[in-house]
């Protein structure tokens, strides 16, 4: 496989996990006090 | 299925189970006691710091139905880009803790007195990681033997998956509920499994299955061929361009497995011996390659790998290769001899010099037996030289392609400049990218 689709992928996918993490953090973030 | 239905899939339960235990833990959060979104972020990062860290052993499993859909040296540089980002999430996991206000000195120093089990785990966890990376990107810089470093990775990766374990379990985040528990133990069986079957069960399955060095030959390019005969079974046959895995030692039992493509012909009957050619670049290939006498025993993983025009028809095809790259399209071209087949290939062939070109005469003789046309192009050419000179660029490829060259089917092996080099050419040809097919020997 072209070697630059499998970086474009790994970039992508990291892009989508950090998108992933903050929508996790918003989701299970509760009020504070 | 075709492949592009099943590289979706794969990556789709890829992708799935990286998200598991984050999604996981925000369905079954038992208590919102957040105290920030700084600190769910850095949690957040852990999760899926540690679930790219287990899945990374399945990346290199050799689990031939993933590595159809992509390629192993595809999948291998996967391992390594995915290895960076789970580096980068499990760095990003203290950072943003400490920005909330944790005391950095309790979970960065191991020795301090408010240092307990879990900001140990932790520390050392990650430490172990930076290391293991960094041996990882420098390692033939800092002159670290391939077999040294093979180990040194899958214990250190093993250490860090432990330690990450005991700090998650320990610190109870959200760890406390069945559904999470049950979650990081499907992870912890994962990753036990595949060892258990690569590190153990393999090797056992393989104890019998030895292979008898009957031929130790050297070739131009300081390169060595090794002709081996199967004892007591068949052997295999194989797509020409496909590699094995090559263990030398007294067992079959662990370290310094080698990825070498066959360069003989891939239709092999039942018992027959299988060629493999190995260039010189010291350690193993230079010493232990170099010692091996007819009579030795080598144990093989294989066949492996997708880089093969038996996964690839085409009208004809456009061969692409390099220093010791040239040995797969040499398989291919035997077993085209073979086979009697009349399709025309072109097969550029970049080397130093004259005299360092492996398989030079032999495939001149190939070129005589079927439609083959041979380009050398040569960096250091002889004054007397009239072929090509230089690099195989676009340009010279130009030179020689025929009117169809884009409904050809290319295949490109050799060092990495070469192969990045290709990576631009071919696309600027407007050769379609369904029609390229790569592999980098150097993978590991």
């Amino acid at each position: 496989m072209h070697h630059l689709v499998v970086k474009g992928v790994a970039v992508g996918l990291t892009i989508l996990l950090i998108v992933a993490i903050v929508v996790f953090a918003i989701l299970v973030k509760a009020p504070v006090g | 299925m075709t492949m592009i239905v099943r590289g979706a899939l794969w990556f789709g339960l890829y992708f799935f189970l990286i998200l598991l235990p984050l999604a996981t833990a925000a369905i079954s959060s038992p208590a919102r006691v957040a105290p920030s979104f700084i600190v769910e972020l850095g949690v957040g990062a852990g999760f899926v710091g540690l679930a790219l860290m287990c899945l990374e052993f399945a990346l290199i499993s050799r689990t031939k139905a993933a590595a159809q859909a992509f390629g192993e040296d595809a999948l291998q540089l996967f391992h390594n880009l995915m290895g960076m980002a789970a580096l980068g999430f499990l760095i990003a996991h203290p950072v943003l803790l400490f920005i909330s206000g944790y005391p950095a000195q309790c979970w960065l120093n191991p020795l301090a007195g408010c240092a307990n089990v879990a900001t140990r785990t932790a520390s050392l966890a990650l430490y172990v990681l930076v290391v293991l990376v960094g041996l990882s990107i420098w390692r033939k810089k800092l002159g670290i033997k391939y077999e040294l470093w093979q180990v040194t990775h899958g214990l250190f990766a093993l250490f860090v998956l432990i330690a990450a374990m005991v700090h998650i379990f320990i610190v109870g985040r959200y760890t406390t509920t069945p559904i999470m528990k049950a979650v990081w133990l499907m992870y912890a069986i994962l990753v036990t499994a595949l060892l258990l079957y690569y590190k153990i069960l393999l090797p056992i399955l393989n104890w019998n299955k030895t292979w008898e060095v009957v031929e130790n030959r050297l070739e131009r390019g300081d390169s060595r061929t090794l002709v081996l005969q199967p004892v007591g079974h068949k052997g295999f046959s194989f797509q020409p361009g496909q590699f094995s895995w090559l263990k030398t030692g007294r067992t079959p039992f662990g370290l310094g497995q080698h990825p070498i493509s066959m360069s003989s012909s891939g239709d092999v009957e039942s018992g027959d011996q299988v060629a493999f050619t190995i260039k010189d670049l010291g350690d193993w290939s230079g010493q232990e390659v170099t010692a091996l006498e007819p009579g030795d025993t080598m144990w093989l993983d294989g066949p492996h790998g997708v880089f093969s025009m038996d996964r690839e028809q085409g009208m004809g095809y456009v061969f692409v290769g390099g220093g010791i790259g040239i040995t797969p399209l040499y398989s291919m071209l035997q077993t085209m001899v073979e086979r009697e087949d009349v399709r025309p290939v072109l097969l550029f062939y970049g080397g130093s010099n004259w005299e360092s070109l492996t398989f030079r005469e032999e495939l001149d003789d190939l070129a005589g037996q079927m439609n083959l046309q041979i380009i050398h192009v040569l960096s250091q050419p002889p004054t007397s030289w009239e072929g090509e000179s230089g690099y195989v660029t676009g340009e010279v490829m130009k030179g020689y392609l025929p009117k169809q060259y884009k409904r050809f089917v290319y295949f490109v092996c050799g060092p990495e400049p070469l192969m990045d080099a290709m990576e631009k050419v071919l696309p600027e040809l407007g050769i379609p990218a369904q029609n390229v097919h790569t592999e980098r020997f150097d993978m590991v």
